[in-house]
């Protein structure tokens, strides 16, 4: 028995000493216990804190011409000039712009909220070579806020705006017999939405900002509707006690055969479904341990998900578009074998 | 004229004018759909939601496969499976250079080593692999390429394989693919669009990549390059970071 525990004991230390959501527990000579549930810290979600819901404020729907006219001004704004000559409206509304001579080059606009995607093209960047002055990441930053404002996108509250990250885009090649070369090509900056010192998560509320050659714009996603708040009275929120349950019925579901599983994180944010809803919700970072492959006999696949605190959600989560999917097949080739 | 001939002839008009701001009002047209053999591949029942990212796929099509994934999907009896389709969409659990099926793990490093070679061979084009660090990129490891192209390698003619080289959150991933699907269907590139659907729908953590053959680096679904040979050692990644 205490050859048991001290197992036990071990492999949970072993699992907060686990760095990255990549990691793999290589656990070949230990007895695999079988859903070990570790729920640290469901004991108060939700805090003192006064909660508010946020509704995205309507905005006039816009036409072709007016879809058209936002891809132009920035356009000129960012002294860019990629022929965007094919328009297409996709099913659902979408409309894209798109260039004959580069396929990845796209601005794709959703006309009822105004959120877009633009891509200047990625065919300049294909050369074994890395891109002449790219920003550092210090310098990204500001860089990707000066160019939001020199194209007239910046959000109304620019405080609401924060970095989320600053990454990139590389490229390596692998030829033959030679040793492999790494490029450098663009530079990320992810700005997030903290609302009433909540950070916003989900689809929505997001700018992402792509830097080039001299720190030139290479793309802009915008999807940062402006939002009315509203406050959440006590009793509509579900009891801790409610919400923990759930948590642990949730991550039974999401986790399925693992054999470990271990709560890293539940923390209260908002969740914006990117259809003008923003409402809080408790957002759960679990690690879960699955049989692996012959030479690694636990595998962590870590599984995300959210938990809405209201006792009636007005917002579209990840678990409820589940719903609207048909099942496989089984694969009858299987029964002939 | 009577008073009869007059609405006639103003309602002839109204329809002409009417007909004519149609036509000249709309300047897009509606979306120049591809869809040619598409399959869908789902890791696990059991496992959270694996179906509805591979159906957010596969729904954009007219697709031809829709299947719990099994190995032999993947390499034993791939030229009626993975590389019967011109492009397949799998989704499950994953670790570097392999997935995780119903039944059992498929390891890519070898799925080729069987009498039905690896893919492309037969017919496809491009797979998705959506699935946590199953396409390793240099930041996790120097050799992030042999693992494809050696002999045993599913690198046989294969245009492009997408995936992850860091954890995918299961939040986004039905908005990943939906998005992703829409934009193949329209004709984007094919790993352009995957690396935007993940800027535009992912969590921000969870970067993308991808491994190619250099000379196929600008397919779209809509027009492709010639398939690569079967035996080569060239290639490329893309990836975020």
């Amino acid at each position: 028995m205490k050859k048991f525990i001290s197992t036990i004991a071990l492999m949970s230390m072993t699992a907060l000493l686990v760095p990255g959501p990549s990691s793999v527990l290589l656990a070949r000579h230990a007895k695999i216990a079988k859903n070990i549930e570790r729920p640290v810290k469901l004991n108060n979600l939700i805090g003192k804190k006064k909660l508010e819901t946020y509704k995205a404020i309507a905005v006039r729907p816009l036409n072709y011409k007016e879809a058209w006219n936002v891809l132009s001004n920035i356009q000129e704004k960012s002294h860019e000039s990629v022929p965007f000559e094919k328009a297409e409206q996709l099913t659902g509304g979408r409309y894209v712009f798109t260039a004959e001579n580069d396929h990845s080059a796209i601005f794709d606009i959703d006309p009822a909220t105004g959120s877009f995607l633009l891509n200047f093209g990625l065919k300049k960047y294909t050369h074994e070579h890395s891109t002449l002055n790219l920003p550092s990441s210090s310098q990204a930053p500001e860089i990707a806020r000066k160019r939001l404002a020199e194209t007239g996108q910046l959000p109304a509250n620019v405080k609401e705006m924060v970095v989320t990250h600053v990454g990139g885009l590389d490229m390596a090649v692998a030829k033959y017999e030679f040793k492999p070369l790494t490029f450098k090509k663009l530079v990320t900056v992810q700005f997030g939405r903290v609302l009433n010192r909540l950070s916003v998560q989900g689809p929505g509320s997001r700018i992402v900002v792509n830097l080039g050659e001299d720190g030139a714009l290479a793309g802009l996603i915008r999807n940062w509707p402006e939002v009315q708040s509203k406050k959440v009275a006590k009793s509509a929120l579900k009891s801790n006690a409610l919400i923990r349950k759930e948590i642990l019925q949730q991550l039974r579901i999401t986790a399925g055969d693992a054999k470990q599983t271990y709560i890293r994180k539940a923390t209260l944010v908002l969740y914006d479904d990117g259809r003008g809803v923003i409402e809080p919700a408790i957002f759960v970072v679990a690690d879960a341990r699955y049989v692996g492959p012959k030479n690694e006999p636990l595998v962590n696949n870590p599984v995300d998900f959210y938990v809405p605190v209201l006792k009636r959600p007005a917002a579209y989560y990840p678990y409820m578009k589940s719903r609207n999917a048909n099942p496989p097949g089984y694969d009858e080739h299987q029964k002939s074998r | 004229m009577d008073t009869k001939r007059i609405v006639v002839s103003r309602r002839r008009g109204l329809f002409s004018l009417l007909l004519l701001l149609l036509i000249i009002g709309r300047p897009t047209c509606e979306a120049l759909a591809v869809d040619r053999l598409e399959g869908g591949y789902v890791g696990s029942k059991t496992e959270g939601d694996a179906t509805t990212p591979v159906w957010n796929f596969i729904n954009n099509f007219k697709y031809d496969q829709y299947f719990y994934a099994e190995p032999f999907q993947f390499d034993s009896y791939n030229n009626e499976r993975v590389d019967k389709m011109n492009f397949s969409y799998f989704v499950g659990h994953g670790s570097p250079w392999q997935i995780k099926c119903q039944s059992n793990w498929v390891d890519l490093r070898t799925a080729g080593a069987t009498a039905d070679k690896g893919w492309g061979d037969t017919n496809a084009k491009f797979v998705t692999l959506h699935a946590c660090n199953v396409v390793a990129s240099p930041i996790e490891v120097a050799d992030w390429y042999s693992a494809w192209t050696n002999p045993k390698g599913v690198f046989g003619g294969i245009h492009q394989v997408l995936g992850f080289h860091t954890y995918a959150s299961q939040s986004c991933d039905q908005d990943i693919s939906e998005y992703f699907g829409s934009r193949v269907k329209a004709g984007s590139s094919v790993w352009q669009a995957w690396f935007d659907a993940i800027w535009l729908r992912g969590d921000g953590t969870e970067k993308g990549s991808a491994v190619m053959y250099p000379p196929s680096e600008g397919d779209s679904y809509a027009a492709w390059s010639y398939d690569p040979p079967a035996d080569h050692t060239w290639l490329r990644i893309w990836y975020q970071y």
